[in-house]
């Protein structure tokens, strides 16, 4: 037996793994499905979600989320730390692929039908989960702290507070006051870092287990 | 005849219903108590205290200086007619109008919108009103911002929350 | 781990199930007196005050005393209304 083997057999005495593992890895995939490239938008999704957990959780080390060092914290991660631009970057790009890539496969599944019955459910999960993709973006955008961050946020935070009954109280809650500054600055933070990753593992794993119990959709 | 409706109300349902009741009112409860944790601490700025905003004489006439007031961003200008004071906070989408010499208006970049500078209505542009006007009062070689000419107006205007 | 499903049966009759049923009651009005006592305080606070170790404290007795109350309720529900036939299997 390889080491490989040896591992395997080690961890299936104990935990049974190849009773749970079997059916999760080994399903089939109709053709249509694995030949056809806009049946990966939803992966790739999930592969940047991946990609930006990882990078944010890099970025998160060095960042430091107060009015006074947030921008020189980045400038920092930018030209100081090793790689730092690099994973600054790649963060930024990731986030731009995933928005695409949520609009591009919610598109997909509009024009396949694959929103019918028995897949309802599903599409309001995954409408939630573009809806708090954008969420993301959002929140992060504030976190440099620049020009482009502050008044971008102020559009943001306006357009909330339009809504006409529960406007001012939503954008109260958002900003943390009046006007976008420390207190608004830390609420993002947590919004982006801790709340909404959590929400969006959640959904996700609702969203994968509902698509794995009912098949991917039939053929256009 | 023996086709009666028979409506069994026991006390064990009646025990399950109140603690039911319970349950949501003390969920209810903890629900306000996150939102009185979450809720931001705004503090009514109500003080008419004199700000002194600069010496005269650092502001000759044509020029400005900005300055805060009641947390919000305003410009000070000397006007050949005298001193003038306006928040600079543009009614329209919130950005900050600034002094345009050549063109003699505030004139806010986002959208262009222009302002008179010596009254603080909209010259052209988006804007929907006009600029919310500060009392100066010019005294011992030193100007002062006491407070918004009209306080009412300022509180309709969503970008100056808290200010008046 | 099997269960079979609870099968309650009629319930008890007899003085002390009404005394129990009673006193529930009873107990249910406290704790909703409790309770709105808790999250009147925790709200007509202001921040500072609610801070202090006391207040926490005070929070604390008040939550612990719904507890016990809910405790009880739950005590006198099962042993005063139900019968003592409830099935549970483990196997």
């Amino acid at each position: 037996m390889s080491l490989l083997d040896k591992i395997y057999k080690w961890l299936n005495d104990r935990f049974k793994l190849r009773d749970l593992l079997t059916p999760i890895v080994k399903h089939p995939a109709p053709e249509y499905a694995v030949t056809n490239p806009l049946y990966c938008l939803g992966g790739i999704a999930f592969l940047c979600f991946l990609i930006l957990v990882g990078t944010g959780i890099f970025l998160a080390m060095y960042y430091k989320p107060t009015p006074l060092e947030a921008y020189k914290s980045v400038e920092h991660i930018m030209t100081a730390v090793p790689m730092g631009s690099l994973i600054r970057s790649i963060h930024h790009w990731a986030a731009n692929t995933m928005i695409a890539a949520v609009m591009l496969h919610m598109m997909r599944i509009y024009f396949m039908g694959a929103y019918k019955k028995p897949r309802e459910l599903n599409w309001v999960v995954g409408v939630t989960l573009l809806l708090i993709t954008t969420t993301f973006g959002f929140s992060g955008y504030l976190l440099p702290w620049d020009q482009l961050a502050f008044w971008a946020t102020k559009i943001g935070t306006g357009i909330a507070g339009s809504i006409p009954i529960m406007g001012q109280y939503i954008s109260l809650l958002l900003v943390g006051g009046n006007d976008i500054g420390a207190e608004t600055m830390t609420r993002f933070f947590a919004l982006h870092v801790m709340v909404l990753p959590a929400t969006t593992a959640f959904l996700m794993i609702l969203h994968f287990a509902m698509i794995r119990i009912q098949g991917i959709s039939g053929r256009l | 005849m023996e086709d009666k409706i028979t409506l069994t109300f026991t006390r064990r349902k009646l025990t399950e219903i109140l603690m039911g009741l319970v349950a949501l009112f003390f969920a209810g409860g903890s629900i306000a108590s996150i939102l009185k944790y979450l809720w931001p601490a705004t503090t009514a700025k109500g003080e008419t205290i004199e700000i002194k905003i600069a010496n005269a004489d650092e502001v000759p006439t044509g020029s400005v200086r900005k300055f805060m007031f009641n947390g919000k961003a305003s410009v000070l200008l000397h006007m050949p007619a005298g001193f003038r004071a306006f928040g600079s906070v543009c009614t329209h989408l919130g950005c900050i109008a600034y002094w345009k010499p050549d063109e003699n208006i505030l004139f806010c970049p986002c959208h262009l919108g222009k302002f008179d500078p010596n009254t603080g209505a909209v010259v052209s542009g988006p804007p929907p009103s006009p600029l919310p006007a500060i009392d100066i009062v010019v005294k011992d070689g030193a100007v002062f911002a006491l407070k918004w000419k009209d306080p009412n107006y300022v509180k309709t205007i969503s970008f100056y929350a808290g200010a008046a | 781990m099997h269960i079979e499903k609870i099968e309650y049966g009629p319930e008890k009759t007899g003085f002390w199930s009404q005394v129990a049923f009673g006193l529930v009651i009873l107990l249910t009005l406290a704790a909703v007196v409790i309770t709105g006592n808790i999250f009147w305080k925790i709200l007509s606070s202001d921040a500072s005050t609610a801070s202090t170790r006391s207040f926490i404290e005070e929070v604390g007795t008040l939550l612990a005393y719904l507890l016990f109350d809910l405790g009880a309720i739950i005590y006198l529900y099962v042993k005063g209304l139900l019968q003592d036939e409830y099935v549970t299997t483990l196997e």
